[in-house]
């Protein structure tokens, strides 16, 4: 509202007031006259008939010629001249039978007006209203019958004016006092009233003020009588809404931080939400979607979640829609965990395996407020499971060959019908080499499975790399005689330190001598040599034996990778060992590789980085 | 019953029951995968053939299928070894004519008891 209405609508209040007891006043002035003249009024008329009765009946007493004297001299006259001080007389008059005047006396110059004698008796004694005389007044006609010897002679009439129903001024100046009092009194009434409305006006003004301002505090204003309590509990009301104000200010400023904090808390988990790796749609506890990340919309090609709408149309893949369609059918709330594997039309050589979990309500445990299906590419994990299973099937099987060969040559030795001496020498050696070849089986197997698992510690340690491989050559220069073969050392004398593990190095360098003899044939050579290039060290195993496919080159080092070649089936072997070997180096940040020609010889390179160049060069 | 071959990816069990065979009068003729005992068996029809199951190039079922394709009236026995970890071999084994399944290690004695009841 504005100022100017508000102030307006002040004047008008007060002007109203004022207005109001003048009005008031003037009122009651009016009906305190009313009420006097009336009165006053009733007063004269009741004296007038009382006057007027009783004259007329007294005076009707006196003898008819008495009243009418022939002489002339009126007596009536001389009865009724006192009336004439009497302002309402207006005359008296005896008349005849006829009605006409036989004598009168009036007021100013009235003349009797003509009244047809009354013919019933009862109406003999009466007062009539006659029109109005030669001045425009009503007069009350008292009459009374005469009688003279019991004769009806006549009437005497007394005619007085009908008072008016007024005031007259007279009576004005006796209701002065009061009527004086009475202004006095509105007057004190109205300026009481007028200096209160104004301290209510300049409260008005000045609480106009402060809203227009925004300013809700106390109001300087001291105002007398009983606005000082009001001022009083105004001030107090208006301080009260200070603090609850300045209360509330503060909540809000503290919802607005909050807000604010969760706006971004939102923000960031709804991002993590789209970040995840796996696809995530939620459903809502009345079966509708709530929620889906964009890992969704790839999987199942959409372009916007718009389109994954509440029909399950966009869902390419029948098992998947049939557990979402199972999930949106459940609006009981019961506990759906269920997984399905599918492959998405999307991406058709990956695998995707789609898990339903049931939402709890945070504050009711058991409540279930909607169910979650997360979608998570198991292509890895399902790879990964065949590999293991693959693995073991391998490790079962060479386990078992070796076995079987033990058993049954075991059980030949023991066949009572005897074998030759030669039978018995080749039994006992096939039986030395099977258990060879299940030991180094059995430990190649552990090792590669502790490094796997990554539970196989290095322990890196200064290493005089001469003095390991010398100390390996001696081991197997026993070998020589058993295949004709020569395996020869190319050391030079002074050769860099390694800091790497020895044992390890050592079971890696017995692998590759251990395929060099096993594929060497008879009368070849294998040679173990070194070779420093700057901080480089290479290791070359050598031979002559019956090589490597090139095609096959790249495979060798899978593991339980065996060549279909007759030449190398012909040898025992488990498929293990170059897979170790490259697991070793691996494990030294070093590279192992493979020349090879077929019927011509194979050649393995480990190379290491010689990172011992603080420790100086041993020799 | 004379002519016996092997067919044996395994030496050491090939060269052990060439030797307990040869040693019974058996002639015996050892290969070591399916593709040379199905030229051997087009080469020389034998008597009896004793195969393993896991071998490069061409298996002991492959083996097996090819010979029911190649010769449906086979009359010569196959008895087909394998390992105990290799038992979803049996059935079809067991579903083919004149074939005897047989656990590894298989024993000499139980061997040669077989070949002379099927002989």
């Amino acid at each position: 509202m504005d100022r100017q209405k508000i102030k307006k609508k002040f004047d008008i209040k007060s002007q109203k007031s004022g207005f109001l007891l003048i009005l008031a006043a003037v009122l009651s002035i009016s009906v305190i006259l009313f009420s006097h003249t009336k009165q006053d009024y009733e007063s004269k008329i009741k004296q007038i008939n009382e006057n007027g009765f009783a004259k007329v009946r007294l005076l009707a007493q006196i003898p008819y010629d008495q009243l009418v004297h022939k002489n002339g001299e009126n007596r009536v006259f001389a009865l009724t001249e006192y009336n004439l001080r009497d302002p309402n007389f207006a005359y008296s008059a005896v008349t005849n039978l006829n009605g006409y005047t036989e004598v009168s006396v009036s007021n100013s110059n009235v003349l009797v007006p003509f009244l047809k004698p009354p013919a019933d008796p009862s109406s003999w004694l009466a007062v009539k209203k006659l029109g109005v005389g030669s001045n425009g007044k009503t007069i009350l006609d008292f009459h009374a019958p005469i009688f003279s010897n019991g004769e009806l002679k006549g009437f005497f009439r007394i005619g007085y004016y009908e008072p008016a129903f007024g005031l007259e001024f007279e009576a004005i100046s006796s209701y002065a006092p009061e009527l004086l009092l009475l202004l006095l009194i509105t007057t004190l009434a109205i300026y009481f009233v007028r200096r209160n409305t104004a301290s209510i006006e300049s409260i008005g003004n000045k609480i106009e003020n402060a809203i227009e301002q925004n300013q809700f505090s106390k109001l300087e204003i001291n105002p007398s009588g009983e606005l000082t309590q009001f001022m009083g509990n105004f001030n107090k009301f208006m301080s009260s809404v200070q603090n609850r104000i300045s209360d509330l200010n503060t909540n809000n400023r503290e919802l607005e931080a909050a807000s604010k904090l969760l706006t971004y808390q939102q923000t960031k988990i709804i991002s993590v939400l789209h970040a995840l790796p796996e696809g995530m749609i939620v459903f809502d506890e009345s079966g509708n979607i709530s929620f889906t990340n964009t890992k969704v919309l790839a999987l199942f090609r959409a372009t916007n979640e718009e389109e994954l709408s509440n029909d399950l149309s966009w869902c390419d893949n029948k098992k998947v829609r049939s557990l979402l369609a199972r999930i949106k059918a459940n609006t009981l709330g019961n506990y759906i965990n269920e997984n399905i594997e599918f492959v998405p039309d999307s991406t058709p050589d990956r695998t995707y395996m789609a898990n339903a979990y049931p939402l709890y309500s945070g504050k009711e445990e058991h409540v279930i407020k909607g169910t979650m299906v997360l979608f998570r590419d198991v292509t890895e994990e399902k790879m990964a499971k065949n590999a293991r299973g693959e693995f073991i099937a391998h490790v079962a099987h060479e386990l078992k060959n070796p076995l079987n060969v033990l058993s049954m040559y075991s059980e030949s030795l023991l066949r009572e019908d005897g074998e030759s001496y030669e039978f018995r020498i080749e039994a006992v050696n096939v039986i030395q080499d099977e258990v060879e070849r299940l030991t180094l089986l059995i430990s190649n197997l552990l090792n590669i499975t502790k490094i796997e698992m990554g539970s196989l510690e290095v322990e890196r340690q200064r290493t005089k790399l001469r003095d390991l491989l010398v100390d390996i050559h001696e081991t197997f220069k026993r070998f020589e005689n058993d295949k004709n073969i020569k395996i020869e050392l190319d050391v030079p004398n002074e050769v860099s330190s390694l800091y790497v593990d020895k044992d390890l190095i050592r079971i890696a360098i017995n692998n590759l001598l251990t395929n060099a003899i096993k594929y060497s044939n008879n009368g070849g050579k294998i040679s173990l040599s070194v070779e420093e290039i700057g901080n480089q060290v290479k290791i070359y195993v050598r031979d002559e034996g019956i090589g490597i496919a090139p095609e096959e080159q790249a495979l060798i080092f899978d593991r339980f990778y065996r060549s279909e070649s007759e030449d190398v089936r012909a040898r025992v072997g488990h498929g293990l060992g170059l897979s170790l070997v490259r697991d070793i180096v691996h494990l030294h940040n070093g590279r192992v590789e493979v020349n090879s020609e077929l019927n011509k010889g194979t050649e393995f390179i480990i190379s290491l980085e010689n990172n011992m160049e603080m420790l100086g060069k041993a020799v | 019953m004379e002519n016996i071959l092997i067919a044996e990816d395994e030496p050491h069990i090939a060269r052990l029951l060439k030797s307990a065979l040869e040693k019974e009068g058996y002639k015996i003729t050892t290969v070591h995968n399916g593709v040379q005992a199905l030229d051997e068996i087009d080469r020389d029809r034998p008597d009896l053939l004793i195969t393993d199951i896991a071998m490069p190039r061409m298996d002991g079922k492959e083996l097996c299928r090819n010979l029911t394709d190649k010769y449906p009236e086979r009359t010569f026995p196959v008895f087909v070894l394998s390992s105990k970890t290799e038992l979803e071999h049996r059935k079809w084994s067991r579903e083919m004519q004149n074939t005897v399944f047989l656990e590894k290690p298989v024993s000499i004695r139980k061997l040669l008891k077989l070949i002379k009841d099927n002989e």
